[in-house]
Parts: structure tokens; sequence; C-alpha cells
């Protein structure tokens, strides 16, 4: 026996549940693994002549430009705080929406219900940035015009005010991705042995007993999950979501500027793969660590949740 | 044990990743197709004993892409193959991904031996070295070639694609004077009163706004002739009107005006304070929309739908009015107001260059030469075969075939006229006047050239500076050239993030290219 | 015994679920209503429910080459079913052993598929290996197998409800009555874990029904297009035909300029599929649901 509470051994099970592994593994092997290596680009100022692989190597030239500018902290504050936002949000409102879903056992009313859930998610960022845009722009939006206007309000210029923006991305974001999500919790809902809210019913618990004191805990595993693993992409953003959607306005940089949104507009003419890479590794490297971190800390409080 | 297994794992990787990169080398070392017997020395004559060399060409198509080019590409290969002992693959691809495309090909080794870069773009793929030097191919097979240049445009026309003392790239042989027009709805400006004859200058143009905005108060006077990112033109007016040479940089940050030779920010000059001053006013005075920075409405929809009245356009030629009138389903007519000039960016923006990795450089050479000066070649990439893609109506004029339109048509590239070979030599859609053609050809040997005319700008080693600095141009610029933003307030902000965003190093750098450039042309 | 409590929070449940998915279809509807509004009108009016005017136009013009469209909707149906089917597979067939407490490796294999959410290396390492080590480009393999087939999201969902969700008796009881481990999973851990199979199969599916990515890189002919990517290509070239740069090329050359209606009837044309087809799949999201109620 090595380690206390772990029960490893080599067993008979061990090669036919690696031949059920397999394929997997060799998808992720080459799909994923193989062009990793990769990364080293990000570390090479690439002279095509000479190809990737005899390019010479520059250590940390190409990160440089990540942080010589005044748009290091605003970009990375935007970042972060966004995805902070997003994840605590959109994590309970797509538990919410799940444990409502499931209240539901009409099947008409839950079909329609269900199809409302991933609608959002199915129309790219693109023409959501236009239906936006149609509510907000300053000459013909429908919130100046029919709202504002009629109930004696000033006219707001939406797209140079900064400040309402966190407010208008992050309803964006709840409005497209929290439905899509909430199926996750909708399934691991369904797999609650039913008796155990009988149970509790019969013991006199009320809904609220019972949304708290099963349910909740029941998803604590998959909660934790979905936290660790968007830890670990908190310095990536969606590049629809905070470039399309604020029609690319300069006037909003100060609330809207990612760091992929900072590093495309950076990149656009120069068209430098070297840099972009540096980008794509520094973005996953803090992630990384952070996930570590993270990992750490659940696996010290809660070790059967930890992701590894 | 479990070491054991880790590092069979291991084994296995790296095993699996070294086959990987042999794999790549063997494709790297061989040759990909046509086992070439090199034609040294011979230019264009086909010996029977020789097998032809295949090169590829990529290019940007706005047309329909075809389901598969191999008939055009026979097509093309049997002129080719007589006239060079060349064959040919035609590879079009659409705006959306040309970019990506070619640079990953070149990126991957794929065979790609002719293509385009990206617009603008030429001195960063020389710096990259994605380009061929190509003056002694010119010399040996591009003779036609260079005729044709040189009639068409004059003697300097390689100026602009050599860099480090090699040409690097071919322009695109064509009209490339677009003096800034004003764009307007004929119908709606003789309502009010004023002709053509009144408009002479940019400063003639708010009396005619005042007027249309009297007669109609929903009109917007002035749009944008582009939008995602807000585009007025005004820069392209201040370069016109005041001869400043951009360098080959569209950043800004780095101009020289007239022949001063010194390198100043063109942000900080009067020229631009005074430009931006003079759309704030135009602004507050209603001639754009409120929302002119972030609309999504360009020029052509807006007068389309019979909302706005007039633009500033850089537009070749006199016939460009007829072309946008049929499009726009209105009477657009346009009015210069600056004559043109030429820095070496106005010149070298479309070019065609030869892959630095390029198995095939002497038959890419070749075969280029033939669509610069081959009128059956040209033609066959740009319209297809005749009578199947095309009918010709008379020594310059045709047509699709009856029935068919540019999108139903087995193959067109009609569109990429524009890209490619000599205009010259090109057929033209019927109803496009040939005299306009000539004209524009006309106007590339009067227009002016900058003093400067043949500096390219190497930015290798101010990338960094470059790319904050774009970042800062993105955010103020479309604000501060269509009005939007208050000059007195955002121009000395926008002119503070592009110091911090290192402007007087990419200054410095450009002074001191300049210099040298000035210095060695001048021995 | 029905609680009173119990009652109240499904009223709730209803209405709030009713304004939630309200909102979630009225942008829909607008996309669809602006996509058969007049193009003069949208222009002069901006973006509304009840346009004055109505018209068939952008629909005409994305039609007229209905061929193209027909012909890259089976592509997408292919790719799609294809790509779902066996990814999910796959997934399943990985997540299994690592939920299993006495599988060796099951922490190793967990971390080895979280790392590759994290890392990667761009495009042109993947794009050099595709096309050069397998050469795909330009076949119906290119759009099934790069990047969507098993992705880790996915293998640590489906473990995470197997470790949660299916008790360790059980599979206990099955090795005593001398199962092996492939009986176990194809009999047993698939049955019972529908719900969360069917959810990956979801998300699995429309990742593959939105991809336009694939093909952008990896495809040169017209004939592999899949139905979004020949639906951003159209919206990408009116968008390029309009810019600055396209003026200097084009110089004023006569150009077809298609409009707002267009861009809102591709996203119709993108999405409707999915909406039509969504009421038939349900059928087995939620028996998966009922049944992982249900269970012995």
């Amino acid at each position: 026996m090595k380690t206390a509470g772990k029960t490893k051994k080599s067993n008979s099970s061990t090669l036919p549940l690696m031949l059920l592994a397999a394929p997997g593994l060799i998808y992720m092997l080459i799909n994923n693994y193989i062009p990793m290596l990769g990364i080293f680009i990000a570390f090479k100022e690439i002279d095509y002549s000479k190809g990737i692989f005899r390019s010479n190597w520059v250590g940390l030239k190409n990160f440089r430009f990540l942080f010589r500018t005044n748009d290091a902290f605003i970009m990375t504050r935007n970042t972060i705080l966004y995805n902070i936002a997003f994840i605590i949000l959109g994590t309970s409102c797509s538990i919410f929406i799940a444990i409502l879903m499931s209240e539901i056992s009409d099947r008409f009313c839950s079909k329609i219900f269900q199809a409302g859930l991933i609608l959002p998610n199915l129309i790219s960022m693109v023409v959501v940035s236009y239906i936006v845009y149609a509510f907000l722009n300053a000459d013909t939006g429908f919130l100046n015009l029919s709202i504002l206007k009629p109930l004696g309000f000033r006219e707001i210029s939406w797209y140079s005010e900064p400040s309402y923006w966190p407010y208008i991305l992050t309803s964006v974001y709840l409005w497209k991705t929290s439905g899509y999500n909430s199926i996750i919790y909708i399934a691991f809902i369904a797999g609650i042995d039913k008796g155990i809210y009988e149970s509790a019913r019969i013991d006199g618990a009320g809904k609220f007993r019972q949304i708290f004191g099963i349910t909740l805990p029941l998803l604590k595993p998959v909660i934790i999950t979905m936290f660790l693993l968007a830890t670990g992409r908190i310095f990536n953003s969606d590049f629809g979501l905070f470039y399309q959607v604020p029609m690319n306005s300069g006037a909003l940089y100060s609330t809207t500027q990612t760091i992929d949104t900072y590093v495309y507009r950076a990149l656009m003419q120069l068209n430098d793969i070297g840099m972009s890479s540096a980008a794509g590794f520094y973005q996953s490297i803090v992630g990384f660590l952070l996930v570590i971190g993270a990992n750490a800390i659940v696996r010290k409080v809660d070790p059967d949740n930890a992701l590894f | 044990m479990r070491a054991k297994r880790v590092l069979l794992f291991l084994v296995v990787f790296a095993l699996l990743f070294a086959a990987g990169c042999g794999t790549k080398t063997s494709v790297n070392g061989g040759s990909e197709n046509g086992d070439a017997v090199r034609n040294a020395g011979e230019s264009g004559k086909a010996k029977d004993s020789e097998k032809p060399e295949k090169v590829v060409m990529a290019f940007i198509t706005f047309n329909k892409i075809p389901d598969s080019m191999d008939r055009i590409n026979e097509a093309v290969s049997k002129l080719t193959r007589e006239k060079a002992n060349v064959e040919v693959e035609l590879k079009p691809y659409g705006p959306v991904d040309y970019s990506q495309r070619v640079n990953l090909a070149l990126a991957s080794q794929e065979q790609m031996d002719l293509y385009l870069p990206t617009l603008g773009e030429f001195a960063s793929y020389v710096s990259k070295n994605q380009a061929y030097p190509l003056d002694e191919l010119i010399e040996k097979y591009g003779k036609e070639m260079t005729e044709m240049l040189k009639k068409d445009f004059g003697d300097d026309i390689y100026k602009a694609t050599t860099m480090n003392g090699h040409i690097y790239a071919v322009p695109a042989n064509k009209g490339m004077a677009i003096p800034l027009q004003f764009v307007y709805d004929a119908d709606i400006l003789k309502e009010t009163g004023f002709t053509a004859d009144d408009i002479n200058s940019i400063e003639d143009l708010p009396k005619v706004y005042d007027a249309v905005k009297k007669l109609y108060p929903d009109m917007i006077p002035f749009v944008p002739i582009n939008v995602s990112p807000t585009e007025t033109n005004l820069v392209l007016y201040l370069r016109c009107a005041y001869e400043i040479d951009m360098l080959t940089d569209p950043s800004g940050v780095g101009v020289v005006i007239g022949d001063s030779g010194k390198v100043v920010n063109l942000y900080e000059t009067d020229i631009f304070k005074n430009g931006v001053k003079m759309m704030r006013e135009w602004y507050l005075k209603g001639y754009l929309q409120k929302d002119v920075a972030t609309t999504t409405s360009n020029f052509m929809e807006m007068i389309q739908a019979g909302r706005g009245f007039s633009t500033l356009g850089g537009y070749s030629g006199k016939e460009s009015g007829k072309q946008l009138s049929a499009m726009a389903n209105k009477n657009i007519e346009m009015k210069r107001l600056v004559p043109y000039y030429f820095d070496t960016s106005a010149v070298n923006s479309v070019v065609w260059m030869i892959s630095s990795t390029s198995k095939v450089p002497e038959a890419a050479m070749k075969f280029l030469n033939l669509v610069y000066s081959d009128k059956d070649v040209l033609n066959t990439i740009l319209w297809g075969v005749e009578g199947e893609d095309y009918i010709k109506v008379d020594e310059h004029h045709v047509r699709y075939p009856d029935g068919k339109t540019a999108d139903t048509v087995g193959y067109t590239a009609a569109l990429c006229s524009g890209l490619m070979g000599s205009e010259s030599l090109q057929y033209v859609a019927e109803g496009v006047s040939w005299e306009d053609v000539e004209f524009k050809l006309r106007e590339n040997r009067e227009t002016k050239r900058s003093p400067y005319f043949g500096f390219i700008f190497d930015p290798q080693n101010v990338k960094t500076e470059l790319s904050a600095i774009n970042n800062v141009k993105n955010q103020y610029l479309p604000g501060l050239i269509s009005g939007a933003l208050d000059p007195d307030e955002a121009l000395p902000r926008f002119i503070n993030d592009l110091n911090t965003a290192g402007a007087q190093t990419v200054i410095q750098e450009k002074q001191k290219q300049l210099d040298k450039w000035l210095s060695e042309r001048n021995k | 015994m029905r609680l009173n409590s119990e009652r109240a929070f499904r009223i709730f449940s209803v209405i709030v679920l009713l304004i939630l998915t309200i909102i979630a279809f009225m942008p829909f509807v607008l996309i669809f209503v602006t996509s058969f509004t007049d193009e003069t009108v949208l222009i002069r009016s901006g973006y509304t429910f009840f346009p004055e005017k109505l018209s068939l136009n952008a629909y005409k013009y994305l039609f007229s080459n209905y061929y193209t469209i027909l012909r890259a909707y089976g592509v997408s149906a292919f790719v799609t079913v294809t790509g779902t089917g066996v990814g999910v597979l796959i997934t399943a067939m990985l997540a299994y052993p690592m939920a299993r407490k006495d599988f060796k490796y099951r922490n190793l294999l967990a971390f080895a598929a979280f790392f590759t959410l994290l890392f990667n290396g761009g495009i042109v390492p993947s794009y050099i290996m595709w096309t050069r080590l397998f050469s795909i480009n330009n076949t119906l393999a290119a759009l099934i197998i790069p990047n969507y087939l098993m992705n880790a999201f996915n293998v640590l969902l489906v473990r995470n409800y197997y470790t949660g969700n299916v008790p360790a008796e059980v599979i206990e009881s099955a090795k005593i009555d001398g199962a092996g481990e492939m009986r176990i999973f194809f009999r047993i851990m698939l049955p019972m874990s529908v719900p969360v199979i069917a959810t990956v199969g979801l998300f699995t599916g429309l990742a593959y029904w939105n991809d336009w990515i694939n093909a952008l890189y990896y495809i040169s002919s017209p004939v592999y297009y899949g139905i979004q990517n020949l639906l951003i290509r159209l919206l990408n070239n009116i968008q390029f035909l309009k810019s600055s740069q396209a003026a200097t090329i084009l110089a004023g050359r006569e150009v077809e300029l298609p409009s707002t209606g267009i861009r809102m009837a591709l996203a119709v044309l993108g999405i409707l599929p999915i909406i039509i087809l969504y009421p038939f799949l349900q059928k087995y999201l939620i028996k998966g649901v009922v049944m992982g109620a249900v269970k012995g």
C-alpha cells in the first residue's frame, strides 16, 4: 500500500480499462499533445525562408508587447473581473434554471422551455451584436427611441459611455450561456435518486429544505469541477462578446478591452505568428498555475472532488 | 514499476514526434511535383525532352469559387506549356480566409510559389523573409513584364518594391491613382441649386450641406464611405492636399510632409488638428449622423435607402460614378477635389511575390511574365474559357453567356482584375468604357511622386511599439476623423497615449532608416 | 403527499421559466422578422418587430443558389451525426476508467486530459500536422476529426457523473458475477448514464453543427463547405466588399451588395434546422432524464 486512503493496485482490470481508454488517449495525443509542442514558436522569431524549425530563438522578446503598454493593466483587470463575475453569476443562474426545470413534468412545457435554453447559444455573437445595436444605437435604437425619450429621459449615447458596459456585457453573457450550461446541472439532478426526496418529504422537509439539503449538496462535485475548469481559463475571454458586441468602439476600451481583444488589435497588421503564440502561452501558463493552486486547496478541503 | 510505464509512454511519444519531424524534413528536402529538369537560361522555348515544371499560384477572389479548378487549370496550363514549358495550378481563396491560408501554407512549407501578400503589408512580408529576391529572375525571364510595367506606369515602377537593394515583388499593373472625389447624389444636388462647378475644394462643401439639410431635414449630408471601423477619408484628403508621405506605415506615426525630410507624427501636426476640427464642426452642425463612429451602414447602403447624400472617396478614372449608380440605383456623380500623390505605399499595396521557399522560382517568374504580358493567359485566369464562361463582344469587351451571371457561370474571377496582370490587356465587361482604362493608365505617369518614393520602412525593430500604437489608433481615430470626439479634449489624450505606446521610438527609427536611404541614394 | 411549499414552488417555476423563455426567444423572433423586412425600411428606421414593409429579397438572393445551400446542409448533417456518434462513444470510454477508484492511472489520465484544456500550440502546428502528416486537407475527415471529436471538458463531465451517480456496488456485484470490463461498460455504465451522455451528445452535436473554422483552414473546394462555413463566407464577402481595401481593388466595379436583411436571413438559415429538429431530439433527452429518475 503506497498512500493511505488510496487503494491502487495493479489488477486484472487494468488492461481492459486501458483498452477502453485507448481510443480517447490516442486522439488526445494526436489532436492535442503533438501540436502542443508547437508552443516553442512563442520563443522564436519566425523567418519563413528558414521555416519554423530553423528560425532563431529570441527568448521572451515576443512577450514584450503584452506588458509594455498602458493597456496591460486595464486588459488584465477587465479579463479577470469579468471572468469572476461570469463564473459566480453564470453558475448561480444555471443552477437556478436547472432546479426550476426539474420541476416541470408537463412534457409540452418542458419541450418549449428546453428549446429556449439552447436557442440563445445558437445565435452567433456577430448577430447578437446587431441585436444589441438595434437596442442601443443613438439614432434609431429601441431603448433611446421607444423608452427613454417617451419617458422624458435624456437619450444616452451608449456606445460612447464605458460605464454601462460591464452590465450590458454581463447581461448578454448570461442570456447567451446560462441556459446552455444549465443543461449540465439538469442532467446531474436527473441522476439523483428520487427516493431521497421521498424520505425527506415524509420527514416533513419543505421545498427549500429539499433544495438546500439534498439537491445542492449532491451537485457539489460538478459545481467544483466546473469552477476549477473555469479558473484555468481566467485569462481567456469570448472574443465575439468583447469585440463584436461593443461594435469595436474605441471609446469603450476602458471597460471592454480584454487580453484577447488587445492581442487581436495589436497584431492585426503585424501578422506575427511568434507574438500571437506568445500571447496564447501567457494566458495558458497563468491559468494553469491558478488551477494547480485552486486544485491543491480543494484537495485539502474536500479530496474526493479535486480535479486530479 | 510505475516509472517504467511512464518512461515507455514518453518513449513512444518521442518516437511519434520524431517520426513527424522526419516526415517533414523529407518533404522539405524533396521536390513536390514534376521532377524538374531545370530550364536554365532558356526563356520560353519548350523542349520536347524536358517535363514542364509546376507552379502554384494563390490569389484572392471575390467571385464564387468553383467546386473544382481542374478545368481552368488545364486551360491555363495548355497555354503556358506551349509558351514557357510551365504548368499551373491556381488556388483561389475568398477574402475571409485568404491571408490565413497563404500564411499557413508558407509556414508549413506547402507549395505556394506565387501569391499576393496581405494588402499593404509588403514590408512586413519582406522582413519575415517570405519573399524571394527577384532581381535576377526579372532580368532573365521577366522582360516582357517589365516592358508592360514601364509602359503603363513609368520607369520607376520597381522602386516601390525594392527593399535593402533587392526587388521583392511586382506591383499590379493598373491605374493606381485614386484621387479624392466628392461622391454625391446628383439629383439632390440639382435641387439645392448648386452645380458641380461650385464645388472645387473641401471648403465648398458646408454650404452645399446646409442647403441639403434645409431641403431634407432627415437626410444625412455626409456619410462615411466605410464602416467597422468608420472611415471618412479625412486622412486621405490631408495626404493628397498637403503631400504627405506615409512612409509605408499606415499607423500614421511617422510621416514626412512635402520634401522636408523630417519625420513627424501626423497626429501632432497642425494639418491634422485643423482637419479634425473641421470634422468636428461638421459633426456639430449635423452633417454627419450622431452614431457615425459605430454605425454599420456605409455610404452605399445609406444612399440606396435614400438616407445619405454624399461621401468622400478615392476612385480612379472617370467612370466610377456610373458604376456606383448602377449598384445603388441612384444618379451618382463624382467631382475631383484634390489630385493624387504617389507615395510608396500607394503603389506597393497590391503586389505579387514569389515565396522564399519556392522550389521553382524560375518557372514562377516565367509564368508571372506571361500573366503580365500575354493577353490569352491573363484573360483565361480572369474570365475563364471563351465560349463557356464568357463571350467576346469586341476587342476589349466581353459578357457572360446568355442566361448566366457572375454567380451562375462555370468560372469567373472578373472581380480580381484589379489584382493581377496588366490592366491594358484585360477584357472588361460590356458597358465599361475602354477609354477610361487608358485614361487611368495615363494618370499613372502624370501623378506626382513623393521625393521619397521608393523608401520602404522595415518595422522589425519596433514591432512591440507598433502593436501598442495600432491599439491606440483603433481607439481614437474613428471618433476623431468623424468628428464624434471633441478634438480639444481627445486629441491631446490621443497624442499622449501614442507617446506612451512608443511613438517617439518609431519616429526615430524611421528617421534613421530614411536618412540612410537618402544618403545611399545620393551617392 | 404534495406539500404546499412544493405546489407554490412549482407555480413559481413555471412563471419564471416562462419569462426566461420569452427573453430567450425574443431576439430570435426579431432576427426572423428582420430577415423578411424590406431593406430601405431597415436602414431608415432600424430593426423592429412590426416592419412597415415586408420583402423576400434576402431569401431570394440566398436561394438563387439553392443547390449550394442544400449541399451545405447535407455536409453539416453528415459531419454532425458521424462526429457526435463516434465522439460521444470515445469520450465515455475514456471517462469510465478515470472514474474507477481502483484504476491505477486515474489521476494521471485526469491530469493529462485537463492539461489539454489549458495549453495549445495554436493553429500553425495543428495545421502542419494535419496537412503534412495526415494529409486530410480537402476531405470530409478534416471536418470531423480535428478539435471536436473529443474534448477534455466533456470527458471530465462524464467522469464526474460516473463517480457521483453510479454506485460502486453495482460495479462490484457485476464483477462478482464474472462480468469483464467491456461488458460492464456497455451493459451497465452507458445505460445508467443516459442523462450525461445525452448532454455530451447535445454539446458535441451543436459544436459540430456550428463549426466553421475547420473548413476555413482545411477545405479549399466548396463541395465540402458546411452550412455555417458557407454562411460566414457569404457574410464576410459582403463585409469585405464594402471595406476600403476593396474600394481600391475593385475601383468601382459592379458588385452585388446584399444587405442587412441578408445577414439576418443567413442567421436564420443556420439556426432553423436545429429549431425544427430539436423537438424530435428532445424525445431522447427527456427519455433519458425520466429514465435516470426512475432508477432502481
